[in-house]
């Protein structure tokens, strides 16, 4: 079974590139376009990782990510923060409980040695 | 007006009273002796009246004697006729003698001879003599005592007439006298009187407008002058006083002189008393707070005091306007419409010979218009901080597509690219990786500069950060063809730092020393000083000038290569190491040599 990743990101032309990156390397991929969205399709697919952006409309990646990390059935799925904003990054990180976190622009590969890591812990 | 100084005219004036005075004896001295020279012809007349009285008694006497005798002849009453006889004789003879009284010499002589008839008598008497003859006598006798008796009577009556006329002179002359005395007497009182209101008049007159005159010169107005020309010791006086005032117009400022720099000075100036009340103020501070000046005279000056939100909120404030040691203190003025306005108020104490404050000047500058600059520059930084921010958001994101989206490309993901298609491609993703590295540089000096990078100081290891540099660096220096040396005296102390920034100044010194060397090699050393680590990173580069050393450091000053070969960066590579070092509380420096190479320096404190 392909292993499931969740991309919730507004700016439409990088989920679209970060998808289609995760697709080619065998990912199975869904989209969300803001917080709520994200929230509601991470109960309903369960994905194995959660590619989280800090700026979304509805919901912020801090408060999704504070949800997700205390939902006792989703909390363990690891989350990576992706985010243009360096402002009190680390605080952020912090706050919103992530696993790690990328700053746009990051060298996909690297995202991808980091998400195969964090998978591999999960196992 | 007569020249003359105030003591000639008093005198003047007493001379002419006394003056007066005598004039008026002078005038009355004739009558006065006529008087006197009346009383003295009384004299005699008086007492020839006396003596012709006392003769007409002593004849009465003798004549009544006589009868006696006529009618008891007798011894007795015969010794009796003899003695008034003998008493009248002693004085009429003795009279008689006496020059002053010659004007009753006839009478004297007739007063002998009726004695001499009177003892011719007796003795025809004793002798018994004829009838006859002794008839005869009598008869001679009795005409005698008739002449006398008209004599004396004629005699009184003239003396009694002449003494009468004398009394009615003197009462004459003396009623003139009265009468002269008393319109005399009136007229040196007017005189005297009317002297006396000019002498005066003239006086006071000029010593009012003397008055008149300092008063003005001791109210401050220096220019003011006193005209008076009556020649006395008042014109003196005021010539003194012009005098003075000329000195004190040359010497001091005048009055009006000080109240226009006063009024317009354009800080507020308030005067206040001991006890805090308003003393006075100048036009601009009635013209900033809104008052006029006779509604601040008297008042509490801490009416006029905003303290709430000053920095001395909890110091009792007037205590320190009562000190008046206040220099440049930043407070806010209370206007009459409540405004609060932001002013530098400093004051100091006015003081007597005995030390004691008896006035606090507070002088205050408006700053109204600074604190809306620091304002402004405030919101310009706020301004600039969110842009800078905002600028690297929006820029990031479209940046990041871009990267991603040719590194997805140039690996192959979306299929097979020719040589050409991936050179054009690794240009691109060479410039989108600069312009990454230019956003984060920018992001960072930006985040250094404010103050808005939180360094995460923690016990690091110098000499392993340093290892950590050689590995990831090295094989840029080993590309271009330099040799990469550690020299690290063993053993280094931990010392407290933020790993992550020290790992960014040493890139960017190492970056910055393979950019500007071609060969030889490029050197990191690192040895513990009394101060702190000493670290250093020497390559054998083109070197700096010297000129250029000093703004080596400032942000996007980038240096040229002699060549004039532009350099890849941001200029912001040293200003962001600067920044690093000085919020460790280190220090930075560079020493150079034009092509021999540069030595960076800097030290992380133990201390911080």
């Amino acid at each position: 079974m392909a292993r499931k990743i969740l991309v919730i990101e507004d700016e439409l032309s990088v989920r679209r590139l970060v998808e289609f990156i995760f697709s080619k390397n065998g990912f199975e991929v869904v989209g969300a376009g803001n917080g709520q969205e994200g929230l509601d399709l991470a109960r309903q697919h369960n994905p194995d990782l959660i590619i989280l952006d800090l700026r979304l409309p509805i919901m912020d990646g801090v408060a999704v990510g504070k949800e997700l990390k205390g939902d006792e059935k989703l909390r363990k799925i690891p989350v990576i923060l992706v985010t243009a904003s360096t402002d009190n990054i680390e605080e952020k990180v912090r706050e919103s409980l992530v696993d790690s976190y990328f700053l746009k622009p990051f060298d996909y590969q690297e995202l991808l040695k980091k998400v195969e890591e964090l998978l591999r812990r999960e196992l | 007006m007569l020249k003359l100084s105030i003591r000639t005219k008093i005198i003047i004036a007493f001379f002419i009273l006394i003056m007066l005075s005598v004039s008026f004896l002078l005038i009355s001295f004739p009558s006065l002796s006529k008087i006197n020279a009346l009383s003295f012809a009384a004299i005699p007349l008086s007492r020839e009246i006396n003596i012709l009285q006392d003769y007409d008694e002593g004849v009465k006497y003798l004549a009544n004697k006589i009868e006696l005798y006529f009618n008891i002849r007798s011894e007795e009453t015969k010794g009796e006729v003899l003695a008034a006889v003998k008493q009248v004789n002693v004085l009429a003879t003795q009279h008689k003698q006496e020059k002053a009284l010659s004007p009753l010499a006839g009478m004297f002589d007739l007063v002998l001879e009726l004695n001499n008839a009177v003892v011719e008598l007796m003795s025809y008497m004793d002798k018994s003599e004829s009838a006859y003859k002794i008839n005869l006598q009598i008869v001679t006798v009795n005409k005698l005592f008739e002449a006398f008796d008209q004599m004396q009577n004629n005699l009184q009556e003239a003396r009694l007439v002449q003494l009468q006329k004398n009394v009615h002179s003197q009462t004459e002359i003396t009623r003139v006298l009265l009468d002269k005395f008393l319109m005399i007497e009136i007229f040196i009182i007017v005189v005297g009187l009317l002297s006396s209101i000019i002498l005066s008049r003239i006086i006071t007159r000029n010593l009012l407008k003397l008055r008149k005159g300092t008063q003005e010169i001791a109210e401050g107005n220096f220019l003011a002058r006193i005209d008076i020309s009556s020649g006395d010791e008042i014109e003196e006086l005021a010539r003194s006083f012009n005098m003075m005032a000329d000195h004190l117009r040359k010497t001091t400022v005048s009055k009006d002189y000080m109240d226009n720099v006063i009024h317009t000075m354009a800080e507020t100036l308030i005067v206040v008393n001991p006890d805090l009340t308003i003393s006075s103020v100048n036009q601009a501070t009635c013209g900033l707070l809104g008052y006029s000046e006779s509604e601040l005279i008297g008042k509490s000056v801490m009416m006029l005091f905003s303290v709430e939100g000053a920095l001395m909120e909890n110091v009792e404030f007037d205590h320190l306007i009562k000190d008046a040691k206040l220099m440049n203190c930043e407070i806010n003025y209370r206007a009459k419409n409540g405004r609060k306005i932001p002013i530098i108020l400093s004051t100091s104490a006015m003081k007597d010979k005995d030390n004691n404050t008896i006035r606090i000047i507070c002088t205050a500058t408006d700053i109204i218009e600074r604190k809306i600059a620091e304002e402004k520059l405030k919101e310009v930084a706020e301004l600039k901080s969110k842009l800078t921010s905002m600028v690297s958001h929006e820029l990031r994101t479209p940046l990041a597509a871009i990267k991603t989206g040719i590194s997805i490309v140039l690996d192959g993901l979306t299929g097979g690219i020719n040589v050409e298609q991936k050179e054009v491609l690794d240009i691109v993703k060479t410039n989108v990786d600069r312009l990454a590295r230019l956003i984060n540089d920018v992001l960072d000096f930006h985040k250094l500069e404010s103050k808005k990078m939180q360094l995460k100081m923690d016990e690091n290891d110098i000499a392993e950060v340093i290892r950590e540099i050689y590995d990831t660096m090295n094989p840029m220096v080993e590309q271009k063809g330099l040799t990469f040396i550690l020299n690290l005296s063993a053993p280094l102390p931990k010392v407290i730092f933020d790993r992550d920034r020290m790992i960014q100044v040493l890139s960017n010194l190492v970056n910055n020393a393979i950019k500007f060397t071609q060969k030889g090699s490029i050197t990191i050393t690192a040895e513990k000083e009394s101060q702190g680590l000493h670290v250093a990173v020497i390559d054998t580069g083109i070197g700096i000038k010297q000129e250029d050393i000093a703004r080596l450091f400032h942000s996007f000053e980038q240096l040229e290569t002699p060549d004039n070969a532009k350099i890849e960066g941001t200029g912001l590579g040293l200003a962001i190491c600067n920044e690093i070092i000085e919020q460790h509380g280190g220090e930075i420096w560079v020493e150079s040599e034009i092509g021999k190479g540069s030595f960076f320096h800097f030290i992380i404190p133990f201390q911080r």
